[in-house]
């Protein structure tokens, strides 16, 4: 049976503070390498082909003066340069 | 007031009022010794030596991270109840000067330790003009003349002889929000240095901006972190890898001020505290071992393979609760009381 890290790209607020009329959202960004197609990955790990399967995972804060939308949210991600996938 | 003495200026603030402990001064003090927070770090490392793949081992110490603040450390000789009032003359003022504030007053024995924190490391240090009430205070003078008050119990509660506090100005001053605003972090190298605009508070103009001294206690605090891990697996070289690396930097702010001009003070925060903590860990397997697992039974190769699978690592992390008062917030920033005054009145 393979047993790799099986990680799922995407964000969560991780803790959401209002202090004195700012809105403190932590975000727990997730990116990930691709998933290999399963036949091709089970054929690797069968050869012993030389493959990984890489994740990151980063803190993020953001302030905002309003309770802010999950769009915004991601808008705040994008612009801090969030990629869900880790290139090979 | 049944009795006593009540004098106000123009605009109705009291001057002089019999019943109130007015400061005096007290005198003039240098710094008994200097000091930082020392770093809060650590780390450990497992089994990471000639991993496959890209295990990362850079970044383990304090590379990137802000410089600190210096702690000055102050032994005020005045025995009493009630803490001396201290204000700081700077080591410099304007827009290139440290910010400096109080963030320690304490009893110790016979004497008050007041310690102030500088936002920037100097070779000159700030000096404290302190203030205290005459029941506190030893002085001693021939002068005959002036004006001397008591309250209704007889206790002398102004002194002219002895260099009443004047206060021109005062008013309050609002620390910022965060000390770092943006992207605090990229991947394994940290950015948690303090970018928060100042805050300015304007008052009534003086003379010279090198002449003033100021009293206004840090009371506002901001901690932040930075978070960042990776994990890998899968073969490298005929080798089975993984593991998986967990960091947390943070630093933690204290409000400090500066005198801008003669017209404005500005408020701050600098490095007051910081630290570092990883976790490391991997794991790899020979695919030769692997192979003799299975040619003697099923049995050792899926033993090896669960020990170096994925999810030996999953609790490799390190938890900011185990370190951090709290994180990625700030506190106590507003209406800081502050008090101003001139060197040139007590020197």
């Amino acid at each position: 049976m393979i047993n790799e890290i099986n990680v799922t790209a995407g964000w969560e607020i991780v803790n959401s503070e209002l202090n004195e009329g700012l809105y403190l959202i932590t975000v727990k960004a997730i990116s990930c390498q691709p998933d290999f197609e399963e036949a091709l990955h089970a054929q690797m790990h069968t050869d012993k082909v030389t493959h990984s399967h890489l994740n990151s995972v980063q803190l993020e804060l953001f302030e905002f003066d309003h309770n802010p939308t999950t769009a915004e949210i991601q808008s705040a991600l994008d612009g801090r340069g969030y990629n869900p996938v880790i290139p090979r | 007031m049944a009795h006593g003495l009540l004098v106000k200026n123009a605009s109705g603030d009291i001057l002089i009022d019999s019943d109130f402990s007015h400061y005096h001064f007290l005198g003039k003090h240098t710094h008994a010794s200097v000091t930082q927070v020392p770093d809060i770090t650590g780390g450990s490392t497992a089994n990471t030596g000639g991993i496959g793949g890209n295990s990362p081992d850079q970044n383990k110490g304090m590379q990137n991270m802000p410089a600190k603040g210096e702690i000055y450390i102050y032994s005020i000789p005045v025995n009493g109840t009630n803490p001396p009032l201290c204000f700081i003359k700077p080591t410099s003022t304007g827009s290139s000067a440290p910010f400096a504030g109080i963030v320690v007053t304490k009893q110790n024995g016979s004497n008050w330790e007041i310690r102030v924190f500088q936002s920037a490391v100097t070779s000159d240090s700030p000096v404290l003009y302190c203030f205290a009430p005459l029941s506190q205070i030893s002085n001693s003078t021939s002068s005959t003349h002036g004006l001397k008050t008591f309250n209704s119990s007889g206790v002398a509660t102004f002194d002219s002889r002895f260099k009443p506090l004047r206060a021109p100005v005062a008013g309050s001053i609002t620390a910022p929000t965060l000390a770092h605003t943006g992207s605090v972090g990229s991947s394994w190298n940290v950015s948690l240095g303090v970018n928060a605009s100042n805050v300015s508070t304007s008052f009534t103009n003086q003379s010279n901006a090198n002449d003033l001294i100021y009293y206004c206690p840090s009371i506002a605090h901001a901690c932040q972190k930075y978070e960042y891990e990776q994990s890998d697996s899968g073969f490298y070289s005929f080798r089975r890898f993984s593991w998986h690396r967990s960091d947390i930097w943070w630093c933690f702010y204290r409000s400090s001020f500066r005198i801008a001009s003669t017209s404005s003070l500005e408020a701050n925060y600098g490095v007051y505290a910081r630290g570092h903590f990883y976790r490391h860990e991997a794991a790899q397997s020979s695919v030769f071992g692997s192979l003799l697992g299975f040619l003697f039974g099923g049995a050792i190769f899926g033993t090896i393979f669960a020990l170096i699978s994925a999810s030996s690592f999953t609790n490799v992390s390190v938890d900011a609760g185990d370190y951090l008062p709290y994180s990625n917030s700030f506190r106590n920033r507003s209406a800081n009381s502050f008090i101003i005054s001139k060197a040139s009145f007590y020197d």
